[in-house]
């Protein structure tokens, strides 16, 4: 079986506690809980014949009270980037903790997600900054934790990115 | 030597004694008088042993001891001498009754737990741990009394548990090894992994104290959740991971970077709602700028007529006396509109900050000339005394035509709260570092409440003058406007049917 890590990256308050207990557990709750340091949680995900056990590294959200290390990345096979849709000033925390992700580990793959979609008519991060991040050729998926829309998905497709 | 040792005393050296080449043996009487020794006194004691003397005369440690209560007897950790740490063994010959006393030294391994407490205590400084006295007997076996679970790292990369696990530990990792079978913790523990990359070159240079790992948190089967942290310590170049829960300290922390983050988040919420208003704002004023503008040139034209047929003597001779006071109605209706107007759009162009100050040195007095000019119409109909004493030298650098709008407006608003016969006065004096410009009139004052909003912009309590003029209720907020963008301040200090002053304070040219 193989085992993979992963690792939620984002600002505070983007969701990503919300979608990894969303895909482990199959639960939500409204409110917000800040992560202080790090969460794993494992699932085991089946891709066809092959079985992936992921091992998935929930880890504190950044801002000035508390920075990613590196080091937390390093051995991962995959990353998630996550922006909160309703916050414009996520994304370039996305993007600052994605070149962090990169250099600390350059073989993984990234997936950014642009959560929080049961909310889109409040949404701050406009058409034209999802479509500069496809066109810098990353992968964009449009979540919610919340309604469970395309979790599953996320994680699936990082999975496969992983494993081809 | 050890064949002449009685054969139960060799059997407790073989059996109880560690395989140990420094041992000082004493042989002393049932009352304690020295009968021989072998080893090396030096490495223990100030001076050799002397045979019939008194064995607490040469280690008062064993004063009392002998005859001992029990046999053998153990003290551990004695300090015989300065720098020399040794366990007292004392067996009794059983076929003789003589004591043979054992000195095994202890220095160097007392030296290593002194160190070993050193970090120990060092982490508690970090923790606010407590500490255990009793660590001293098994120093890795107790500190699961201080909720911390050791491990010891091998060089392969694997962990061996050291001494007694935790409860909490117990209840986290049920089905944790309890052997010293070597164990790769970072399966249990995965964020382990990433710690032990920092924790390497840590134990690597071999630094002192301990190197704290970040916080993670681990899910029992029971749903309990256990907040985590790691230590790295370095001891006698053998590295030990020490592992602890979070409880108290934990919650704390979680509690202030909770508020921390919700107010963080509040905050956010609220600038965005001021974006949105101000926006909103500048939406209004735009649409009041554009509006007002457009109004002026129609306005404008209904006014002409109504001046142009009210100046035609023939034409108005023709209509009653209802008709043409109508048309003067009509005038008088629309100048006041047109005005209005205009304030409305140096308003709105105020608060877009659409405007740029052009600044030059102007005297002052010629300002207040064209200002006395402007009002002098009403000045007269109202028959005021209008009175300047202002210095002909006196200069002031200010933007012309903004700063004409702020005298027009306050001239214009003392004559028509001054009665008929009253005075109005305009005063420019220099100061030591500034310019004082008042204007006073002996009108009827401003009442208390439409002081308090009186540069705020629209005054809903807008009041009439002594002759019923209207007002907009914008003028003095376009004066403050204008004063706030030349950066000078201006006071009012007003009485009812006292009169009212508005001072103002320039720089100085």
């Amino acid at each position: 079986m193989i085992k993979k890590k992963i690792c939620m990256l984002g600002a505070f308050a983007v969701g990503k506690t919300s979608l990894v207990q969303r895909f482990v557990n199959s639960i939500f709750s409204g409110k917000y809980q800040t992560t202080i340091g790090v969460k794993i949680d494992q699932k085991m995900v089946s891709l066809g014949e092959t079985d992936v056990n992921l091992l998935l590294w929930d880890i504190h959200g950044e801002d000035d009270f508390q920075k990613v290390k590196a080091t937390y990345v390093m051995g991962a096979s995959g990353y998630f980037i996550v922006i909160d849709g309703t916050r414009s000033e996520t994304y370039q925390v996305g993007l600052e903790l994605e070149k962090l992700a990169k250099n600390a580990a350059p073989q993984a793959k990234c997936v950014i997600l642009i959560n929080k979609s049961d909310l889109i008519r409040d949404w701050e991060i406009t058409h034209g900054q999802i479509a500069k991040l496809i066109s810098d050729g990353f992968k964009v998926i449009q979540t919610s934790a919340k309604d469970n829309l395309a979790v599953e998905t996320a994680f699936t497709e990082l999975t496969r990115m992983m494993i081809k | 030597m050890l064949k002449l040792l009685p054969e139960s005393i060799l059997k407790y050296l073989i059996d109880k004694l560690p395989p140990f080449t420094g041992i000082l043996m004493v042989k002393t009487t049932f009352e304690g008088t020295i009968c021989g020794w072998y080893g090396k006194p030096d490495d223990y004691l100030d001076r050799n042993p002397e045979i019939g003397e008194d064995v607490c005369e040469l280690v008062p440690a064993i004063f009392g001891m002998i005859p001992p209560m029990v046999v053998p007897v153990v003290m551990p950790r004695i300090q015989t001498r300065d720098q020399c740490i040794a366990d007292i063994h004392i067996v009794q010959d059983e076929m003789t009754d003589d004591y043979w006393i054992f000195f095994v030294n202890q220095t160097k391994e007392v030296e290593n737990i002194r160190q070993l407490l050193q970090r120990l205590n060092e982490i508690q400084i970090k923790t606010g741990i407590l500490s255990v006295t009793s660590f001293l007997d098994n120093p890795f076996g107790n500190l699961h009394l201080l909720d911390y679970v050791t491990f010891l790292k091998q060089e392969n990369g694997f962990f061996i548990l050291l001494g007694e696990r935790p409860e909490w530990f117990k209840e986290l990792a049920q089905h944790f090894p309890v052997t010293d079978q070597q164990i790769a913790l970072a399966e249990w523990f995965p964020f382990i992994d990433v710690f032990v990359m920092e924790a390497d070159d840590f134990w690597k240079e071999g630094k002192p104290g301990s190197l704290k790992s970040g916080i993670w948190n681990e899910n029992a089967v029971t749903g309990k959740t256990f907040s985590l942290n790691a230590f790295a310590i370095n001891l006698n170049e053998s590295n030990y991971l020490l592992i602890k829960p979070l409880f108290d300290e934990y919650t704390e922390e979680q509690d202030l970077m909770q508020r921390a983050r919700e107010q963080s988040l509040a905050y956010e919420k609220l600038a965005k709602t001021e974006r949105k208003l101000q926006a909103l704002l500048d939406y209004k004023e735009k649409f009041v700028s554009i509006v007002s503008h457009d109004l002026r040139s129609p306005v404008a034209s209904v006014l002409s007529i109504a001046q142009v047929l009210n100046s035609d003597a023939e034409f108005m001779d023709h209509l009653s006396d209802f008709n043409r006071e109508m048309i003067k109605n009509i005038q008088d209706e629309m100048h006041r509109l047109l005005d209005y107007n205009d304030k409305l759009y140096h308003w709105s162009n105020l608060e877009l900050g659409n405007f740029e100050l052009v600044t030059s040195r102007i005297p002052l007095v010629d300002l207040v000339k064209s200002a006395e000019r402007t009002a002098k119409p009403k000045i007269n109909e109202k028959q005021i005394l209008f009175k300047t004493r202002v210095d002909e030298e006196l200069l002031v650098e200010v933007d012309k035509t903004l700063f004409l709008q702020v005298l027009n407006n306050l001239i214009g608003n003392a004559v028509k709260f001054t009665p008929t016969g009253g005075i109005i006065e305009v005063m420019g004096t220099k100061k030591d570092t500034y310019v004082e410009l008042i204007i006073h009139d002996s009108g009827v004052g401003i009442s208390k409440s439409v002081m308090n909003n009186l540069f705020h912009g629209f005054v809903r309590e807008s009041t009439q003058g002594t002759q019923g003029e209207k007002g907009t209720g914008l003028g003095m907020g376009i004066v403050k406007k204008i004063l706030d963008a030349h950066k000078v301040t201006i006071e009012v200090d007003s009485s009812p049917n006292q009169g009212t002053s508005f001072i103002i304070y320039l720089p100085l040219v």
